[in-house]
This record gives structure tokens, sequence and C-alpha cells, in this order.
């Protein structure tokens, strides 16, 4: 059975020194512990605030910098296509200008090595003239001198009547060995 | 001879204390001092949280803390906003003081009221103080908030005939609030008086059921905390927001 001694519903003494306990805990977390709390709850709230605000931040300047980036490659490309097309343009330039000028030169080398060959073909038949002319002067002034026999005479006839030949052969050769030619003449007539 | 009836047919002191008398006036010593003992812890993490205090990595003291206090003020803002953010320090302190009230009796006794730490809730006065202390807390600020003459007012709105209800129920709600509590905790006690007054061949089964029956006390006690902590911010709110009670 259960034995109740008094009826403890109702309220005693102890009542008061309970009220007193509550309140001097409720003054104690109220005074020294509660403002504190809500003031470093407060801080670490503004802390979390800041780091997102900061985090927020970091995105957006993340993001103009990888627009700026974007923007600059475009530009890197554009450029880069401007240059080619323009390096294109110059080397097609440049090739048509050393081509003409390759043409150019080789026309003028054409043309001076024409008027050197001509220029030495006709001093080597300058050359041939004024040898034949003292070679018959020679032969001329030996008949006149020794007083030769016909057979001699003939045999002289002949042989100037061959230089000659052999000099007119040279002169006829190809424009390139004209020059030679009158160094091979002046030795067969020397 | 060993029916259920006088299986439970033992002497349980109930509602007994350890009485001293002091000028005429008898106080229950055990339940002052265990709450002396509960204020004290109280006190003690409060100031403890108050030393070490961050406001970065907190401890878990802190965490604890600061999820009390959170949800505290989150109820008070949420119904009355930010102006009453005075009635966060009394939620706070009757939850925890309450919750550890009702924690210090989780070593068992082997009679009831004897327990090693008999919870201080498990009397009446303790409950009835913290009520007392709702009731006129609450009546204050709806004075302050309406003045005079709109609180007497708030009784006798339409329809007035239900105004003495009006006043009855206002005068319950200290009653009810700290009956429920003493309710819950007290025969929380007996229970495990009962338990633990089985026979001796019962052992491994009055054990078992005194362990199981403490872990569910101790989650009552926390419900009861709980309550008692969300009625009091919710009979300010009555008191401070609405026209009539």
């Amino acid at each position: 059975m259960l034995i109740a001694t008094s009826n403890f519903l109702v309220p005693g003494p102890t009542f008061v020194v309970e009220l007193v306990i509550f309140l001097v805990v409720l003054w104690t977390l109220a005074k020294y512990v509660l403002p504190y709390a809500n003031r470093m709850i407060e801080a670490r709230q503004q802390t979390i605030e800041r780091n997102l605000n900061e985090a927020e931040e970091a995105r957006a300047r993340a993001q103009e910098l990888e627009e700026q980036r974007a923007r600059q490659l475009a530009q890197g490309r554009e450029e880069a296509r401007r240059l080619r097309d323009e390096a294109a343009k110059v080397g097609e330039q440049l090739r048509q200008d050393l081509q003409r000028k390759g043409e150019e030169d080789y026309q003028r080398l054409v043309e001076s090595a024409t008027a050197d060959i001509q220029a030495s073909a006709r001093r080597a038949a300058e050359d041939l003239r004024a040898q034949v002319s003292e070679l018959v002067i020679a032969v001329v002034e030996r008949v006149l001198r020794d007083g030769i026999s016909v057979s001699d005479q003939q045999r002289l006839v002949d042989q100037a009547i061959s230089e000659v030949e052999a000099l007119s052969t040279l002169e006829g050769v190809a424009p390139a060995a004209a020059s030679g030619a009158p160094a091979s003449a002046g030795g067969a007539g020397g | 001879m060993h029916s259920a009836g006088t299986l439970l047919a033992v002497a349980i002191p109930v509602g007994d204390h350890v009485k001293r008398s002091i000028g005429g006036l008898t106080f229950d010593l055990d339940t002052i001092w265990m709450t002396l003992l509960a204020g004290a812890i109280v006190v003690g993490l409060g100031l403890y949280l108050r030393a070490r205090m961050t406001a970065s990595v907190p401890n878990k003291v802190q965490v604890l803390w600061e999820l009390i206090i959170n949800w505290v003020g989150d109820q008070v803002e949420a119904g009355m906003g930010p102006k009453y953010r005075r009635a966060v320090p009394l939620g706070v302190t009757i939850f925890v003081l309450i919750l550890v009230c009702n924690w210090v009796e989780i070593l068992p006794g082997f009679w009831h009221n004897t327990d090693y730490l008999p919870a201080p809730t498990a009397d009446a006065n303790l409950p009835y103080a913290l009520a007392v202390t709702v009731f006129v807390v609450t009546n204050v600020e709806s004075l302050r908030a309406r003045g005079l003459w709109r609180y007497i007012k708030g009784f006798f709105a339409r329809p007035r005939w239900l105004a003495p209800i009006r006043v009855i129920e206002e005068l319950m709600k200290p009653v009810t609030l700290s009956l429920r509590l003493f309710g819950n905790i007290f025969s929380g006690g007996i229970m495990v008086a009962l338990l633990l007054a089985f026979p001796i061949y019962f052992f491994p089964a009055t054990i078992a059921l005194s362990v199981v029956w403490k872990l569910f006390d101790m989650f009552i006690g926390a419900i009861q905390a709980f309550i008692f902590a969300l009625l009091t911010i919710i009979y300010y709110q009555f008191a401070v927001t609405e026209e009539a009670h």
C-alpha cells in the first residue's frame, strides 16, 4: 500500500527556498551567462555572414576574371588571325616582288651576257683581222726579201691560206669560245 | 500467497522527505540540497560556457548551450518579435534547470525518495515555484503591454459569459504547468521504487526493467523540461500579443 505521511501536494516552506534558488539561478544566467553567449552567437553569425559575403565576392571576381580571360582569348585569336592574314598577304607580296626581281635579274644577266658575248666576238674579229693583216704583211715581207722559188711561194701562200682558214674556222666557233680564239690564232701566227 | 496483489503490497513511502524543522517551519532538506546541486550544475555549466566561449569552433558544452539558447530565442522571436528577447533567459533557465533536476535522479535508490539523488522536481514545491514565477512574469508583462484597463477588459471579451472561464483558465495555467511536471517525475520515481520492491527471485528482471525504465525516465525528464519551457514561452506570447484570453 502507498503511504502518504502528509499531503505532499500542499506547498510548504520549502516552496520559498525553491523559489529563491530558482530566481538566483535565473539571475545568474541572465546577468552573467546569456548576454555573453548571445554576443558570441551574434559574432559567429556575423563571421559566417562575412565569410559568405567574401565567398560571394570571390565568386563574382572569379567570374569576372573568367569573362575577362575569355575576352582576351577571343581578342588574341582575332589578333592571331589578323597577323596570319597579314603575313600571308605580305608573303604573297614578297613572293611576287622576288619573282619579279628574279625575272628582272635574269633578264639583266641575259642581256649583259649577250652584250659581253657580242663585245667579245667583236673584239675577236678585230683581233683576227689584225693578225691576218700582220701575217699577210709578214709573208709579203719574206717573199720580197728572200726571192723564193715558185714552189716555196706556193707553199707559203698555201700555209697563209690554211692559217687564215684556221682562224676563220675559229672565228666561226660559238661565241663562248671567242675569247680564246685570238690567243690560239696569235700562237699559231707567232 | 504469492499473488500479484501481495507481491506489490510493499511499504513504499510516498511524498516522504528528509525533513528538518527550523523556527517552526518544516523544510524538505533532500529537495533543497538536490535543487542546490542542480542549480550549481546549471550555474557551473553557464560559467564554464562564459569562460570557454569562443566565436570560432565551440566545445560540446557551448554547442549544447547554443542549441538551447537558439531554440528558445527562435521560439520567442517567432511568437513575439525581437522586442521580447528579454523572455529568453526565463525560458532557457527553466528548460536547463528542469532538465538537470530531472536527470540528477539517474542513480536509483532502493526505495522512493531515498534515491541517492532524488529529483527535486518530484517534490511539488519546485514546480510550484517555477510555475508561480511564470504566472507572475506573464501577468506583469501582460499588464505592461496592455495597461490595467485592457488587461481586465481582456477577460470580459465577447462572449462575456465566458469571463469566469477565462479567469479560471488563467489561474489554472500555473497549476497544470506545475502538476504536469511534478506528476511525471514523481510517478517515474514511484515506478522505480515498485520495480525495486520486487521479491529477490525476480532479481535479473528487476535490474533489467529498472535500467529500461530509468532510460525511459530520462527521456520523460527531457520531454517535460521541453514542455514546461515551451508552455512558458507560449503563455508569455499569449500575455503580450493576444487581445483576448
